[in-house]
């Protein structure tokens, strides 16, 4: 369990600052929301809501001919500006009213914000200046429960910091397993933000799965992991893995009850065509890590 | 007026006690003596139980009337051990779940001992099934084929929603999301193309893109309106696919179950029940379609396999048991009779399963016998009723009191009702017996055999070996020392004189089971390897002591003269009656004075008790009757022309009974004799219109009340007590009564007619009637018929006096 303030001030100086949660008053925003905030609250970050007016709706809205097809009704609605102001409106009050709450809950410093534009492009701009963006998974047309949205994965493709994506039902929590791969850029660094979540319960471990070319060379590349961790090598528990197999990483990290799994970008395992395949099929809180090291200190 | 010897003579010490005698027995200790039964002389009981026990049909149960303390249980329980041993264990019972109704819980029969079984099979089985269905449901297999059927059925959904989604972005046509579902706007260079924009394309365009946003809306809206079939289906194949997992997991742990039970079909048909209700439960929980929307949390697997909704309650367990139930219930409450069903507040409401139903004594002794004692059932509100419906129906339906007055008819459970075969054994007192023949007409219905007890028995040497046996049981019961030869005769005596009666026994065994008891105390206090006599003895003195604060008062006040009653001497119109007083369990005699005036009168003899309402019924009966005899005897050819008042002297309560009737007679007669009474002689007696004497109750305390007083005074040797004569079988007097009679310093006379009785307290002959109806000169009748007919004459000679003077007038 993330535990709070507490544990926090016990915590080394890693970690987010800022931590921005997509928000649009659905189930799979509000997951998004829990984790965000629970997160701000074990960091001591703010936590920045933001909600997108699609503004691309907006403008089909205006046609005359415009007209809004709902698995919730049998006929076809007319559509005005007015009325896809309105409903922007109501949503976007259900997504304060829980943001809020959540801010409340978890006593963290907050800041609520409405923008209006491409929904995926606003939310890569907000991702800028964050150090984590947590959206939810949905969007898609068919709105299948694992399948992850358009926007969500347009996000991950283009945010330049880590991204966690939740779905409905999904809870953020211990123990942490990383995906460490040698080949990825990112390796290091997710595996930092998983030593740094792990630390909230000293009960915990922190599993790494990483991939060694061979038996022989396993324990060369187990040790590897082990020098990048230093002090806190007894609570890592390692395990192979084959990176290139996503059925192999989801079932280790399930094995495993897996809080949350974090992925490097850029790894053999979340390439950017199979990223939706490694998070729909994980069916837990995906973090996908990529970006500046300054983003994360090196040093804890 | 002539004085003679009373023609009557006084009883002998051995006519006032009964002595049993201990070399009759043939034993020196109870020790000797085979334990007997703990209860004498109750044959006509006996027969009825053995009857009533016996007789198995509907409404044969037993009604065993006998006052506390008379043995009354001991042998029921005797006869019932014997029937019980002999009839076969009844079944268990068990209340289980019914998954179609759960308010009613169903009720399941198992041979003895089973019920247990079944449970712990049950909790193996679920615990079982907990790892069967875990290990099937988290498998990789399940796993893989649940998502195959999801992925089919979202596959076939995203075909043509992705179809629909390329052919739009072919004609240039976007789809997006809003906030309440999908819409289709133009597109151009991948940029929804704004109003404006829209209209500076070619008019021709303009329309062609309209026709084709307004196609694929009303496609989308077409798929979109198959969802929730689709849905559907999907959720039916998923069902059928848990189904399919479900019992093949559960089919060989629940097997196993049936198997066991295969002789018991109902319970193997019940574990079928509950494999398809969990079958049912699982296929429904596990419906993951693969969608958001259902907004339901997770169902874990362990939350269906509920111990409480499959288990059993093992209402009546008769593991290892031999033979029928015997129950007996001492606290027949409504509830601890029927059973009832418990509740347990959960977050502030009172809740409620089969799990909390618990037995009643009804329950325990079905197929047996439950024994209630009748007057604290009848105590307990509702209990009898409730009991009573239980029987006439023949089944033990467990429903609250309140339900079952139709007062309240909050939910709760309504269990299946039990059928019922037990017998039912009240046993009470005779006061309840007839009062409930009186007002309750089930009663006879359902209670058809009465064993009537006895509380006195024939005093005769067979009886008093019994009661020797009965002692041994007792000693050895109530582990008191044995008793010798002596001592049981000691007890003997005490009985017979419990009972009133030197030729009877009392059967309550309660005062002479203390009295073994407080004996035992004396006799181990002097060291004695024995009960003796006078450890007895020391017992019932002692008893006596405790008991006797109002009677030495009484007595007391007595002897220092504030309530005067005279010893010696003679008096007029002046007698001692003698009057029974009872304190809790102790019966003493208190002698009170009577006295009688008379005077010129209409013949009305008047009974001041009565005038005032101090005189019972029976002792206003038994003034009218001495006044029919002193007609009848005395004044039969002329009016009673005298005016009589008879009075208990210094009585301030009230007084009944007609035992002193021949007492007031003799006051009477004396006053009107003129002739003294004397006052050294103390009289019990009714009598009736011949002036014949008739038996009294209590008259050993009678007699030793007197006989204190006298004692107390100093014995004469004059001093008597003047009793029925057909009270003599019934004397028992205390050892220094019965001594001081021996010796010739006191005197007990036994009288049958109240001429007898004139002669003794007077000294006079009272005098035969000739033919003429006239009384020989010189005896005491011809006194009272002399002065009777001076009062006729002088009252004749007044009223013609006063009729001159009238007519003068």
């Amino acid at each position: 369990m993330l535990t709070g303030r507490t544990a926090m001030r016990e915590s080394p100086p890693i970690g987010f600052r800022r931590i921005v949660v997509a928000l649009d008053g659905s189930g799979h925003s509000e997951a998004a929301l829990e984790a965000a905030a629970r997160l701000a609250s074990v960091f001591d970050a703010e936590l920045a809501g933001v909600y997108v007016e699609d503004a691309t709706a907006l403008r089909a809205a205006e046609f005359e001919f415009a007209y809004e097809a709902s698995r919730y009704r049998s006929v076809l609605t007319e559509m005005s500006a007015g009325s896809m102001r309105t409903q922007f409106r109501v949503q976007e009050q259900r997504a304060r009213r829980a943001f809020e709450w959540a801010a409340r809950q978890h006593r963290v410093r907050s800041r609520f914000d409405v923008v209006r534009g491409q929904v995926a492009d606003e939310l890569v701009k907000a991702s800028d200046e964050a150090d984590l963006i947590t959206v939810g998974q949905s969007g898609s047309l068919s709105s299948s429960r694992h399948k992850i949205g358009t926007t969500a994965r347009m996000v991950v493709a283009r945010a330049s910091g880590p991204v966690l994506v939740l779905r409905r039902g999904l809870r953020f929590d211990l123990p942490v397993v990383v995906l460490y791969d040698y080949d990825a850029v990112d390796s290091d660094a997710a595996l930092d933000i998983g030593r740094a979540l792990s630390r909230q319960d000293r009960l915990s471990p922190l599993v790494v799965l990483v991939e060694a070319p061979s038996p022989a060379e396993w324990p060369a590349y187990e040790r590897k992991v082990l020098e990048r961790v230093g002090p806190e090598a007894n609570r890592v528990e390692t395990e192979p893995v084959r990176m290139d197999h996503t059925a192999d990483v989801v079932s280790r990290a399930h094995r495993r009850r897996a809080g949350v799994l974090i992925v490097p970008a850029g790894s053999r395992g979340v390439q950017a065509e199979r990223l939706s395949g490694l998070v729909s099929a994980a069916d837990m809180p995906v973090m996908l890590v990529r970006g500046p090291s300054q983003r994360v200190s090196q040093n804890p | 007026m002539t004085q003679r010897t009373p023609s009557v003579h006084p009883l002998s010490a051995d006519q006032l006690y009964h002595a049993c005698r201990a070399e009759d027995f043939p034993f020196a200790s109870t020790a000797e003596l085979p334990p007997g039964p703990e209860v004498i002389g109750q044959e006509r009981a006996e027969d009825a139980i053995r009857f009533g026990i016996g007789m198995r049909r509907k409404g044969y149960n037993l009604y065993v009337v006998g006052a506390a303390g008379m043995g009354r249980r001991a042998l029921v329980h005797r006869y019932l051990e014997e029937a019980a041993s002999r009839r076969p264990v009844p079944p268990d019972w068990c209340y289980v779940n019914c998954f179609d109704d759960e308010t009613a819980p169903r009720a399941l029969r198992l041979p003895a001992g089973r019920g247990v079984e079944l449970r712990d099979g049950m909790e193996r089985m679920m615990d079982d099934l907990g790892t069967a269905l875990h290990a099937a449901f988290e498998s990789e297999e399940y796993q893989q084929r649940k998502q195959v059927v999801q992925e089919q059925a979202r596959e076939r959904e995203e075909t043509a929603l992705q179809e629909l989604q390329e052919r739009a972005r072919k004609e240039s046509i976007a789809v997006m999301r809003t906030p309440t579902g999908f819409a289709f706007a133009p597109l151009k260079d991948g940029e929804v193309l704004s109003p404006k924009d829209f209209h500076a394309i070619p008019e021709a365009e303009q329309q062609h893109m309209q026709a084709s946003v307004q196609q694929f809306q009303e496609e989308l809206q077409r798929i979109l309106r198959q969802l929730p079939k689709r849905m559907r289906e999907l959720r039916e194949e998923l069902r059928k696919l848990n189904r399919e997992v479900a019992e093949y997991a559960m089919n060989d742990v629940v097997g196993q179950l049936t198997e066991r039970f295969h002789d018991v079909p109902d319970v193997v048909e019940w574990i079928e029940t509950a494999r398809d209700d969990l079958t049912t439960q699982i296929e429904s929980a596990f419906l993951d379609t693969g969608e958001g929307g259902d907004g339901q949390p997770p169902v874990k697997l362990s939350d269906l396999l509920d111990d409480r909704r499959y288990g059993v309650n093992v209402l009546v367990d008769h593991a290892g048991a031999t033979g029928a139930p015997i129950v007996y219930e001492d606290n027949p409450h409504y509830q601890g009779l029927v059973g009832e069903v418990e509740q347990i507040a959960q977050m502030g409401t009172l809740v409620t399963d089969f799990n909390l139903i618990k037995s009643g004594a009804l329950h325990r002794a079905n197929g047996g016998f439950l024994v209630v004692e009748a007057r604290k059932l009848l105590l307990q509100s509702f209990a009898w009723e409730g009991l009573k419906r239980a029987m006439s129906a023949g089944e033990i339906r467990i429903e609250s009191a309140g339900k079952a007055l139709g007062l309240m008819s909050t939910v709760s459970l309504e269990p299946q009702a039990i059928p019922l075969d037990v017998k039912v054994i009240l046993v009470g007192e005779p006061e309840l017996y007839y009062l409930l023949q009186a007002y309750d007409p089930d009663f006879a219905e359902l209670f058809k055999v009465t064993a009537d007890f006895d509380d006195r028995v024939v005093r005769n040497a067979d009886n008093s070996l019994r009661f020797a046996a009965l002692l041994a049981a007792l000693a050895r019961r109530e582990d008191t020392l044995p008793l010798d030869a002596a001592s049981v005769c000691r007890i003997i005596e005490h009985s017979a004189r419990l009972a009133g009666d030197a030729e009877r026994l009392s059967t309550h065994l309660q005062p002479i089971t203390d009295l073994l008891r407080e004996a035992d105390y004396f006799a181990r206090e002097a060291e004695s390897d024995l009960i003796r006599a006078p450890h007895v003895q020391r017992a019932i003195d002692a008893w006596t002591r405790r008991s006797d604060r109002l009677k030495e008062r009484i007595h007391e006040e007595i002897l220092r003269g504030t309530i005067r009653v005279e010893t010696d001497g003679e008096a007029v119109g002046q007698i001692n009656g003698l009057a029974v007083l009872q304190v809790g369990a102790y019966a003493f005699g208190k002698p009170s004075r009577i006295t009688a005036r008379v005077r010129i009168g209409k013949g009305d003899v008047i009974d001041i008790e009565r005038e005032v309402a101090l005189g019972g019924p029976l002792h206003s009966k038994g003034m009218l009757i001495l006044s029919g005899y002193l007609g009848a005897r005395y004044a039969v050819e002329q009016p009673l022309s005298l005016s009589a008042s008879i009075v208990f002297e210094q009585s301030y309560g009230g007084v009944d009974g007609d035992s002193a009737s021949s007492t007031e007679l003799y006051a009477l007669l004396s006053a009107i004799a003129g002739v003294p009474i004397r006052q050294r002689y103390a009289v019990t007696g009714s009598v009736d219109q011949h002036g014949r004497v008739q038996p009294i109750g209590g008259v050993n305390e009678k007699i030793e009340g007197f006989f204190d007083i006298c004692s107390a005074r100093g014995l004469t040797g004059e001093q008597g007590v003047l009793i029925p004569e057909a009270n003599v079988k019934h004397l028992m007097l205390r050892p220094d009564v019965v001594d001081a009679v021996r010796n010739g310093r006191f005197r007990v006379f036994a009288v049958d007619h109240v001429d007898r009785g004139i002669e003794i307290l007077t000294g006079m002959t009272a005098g035969e009637a000739e033919d003429d109806g006239t009384f020989p000169e010189g005896s005491f009748n011809r006194l009272v018929t002399d002065r009777l007919a001076r009062f006729t004459e002088r009252r004749r000679a007044f009223l013609r006096h006063a009729d001159g003077e009238d007519r003068h007038a």
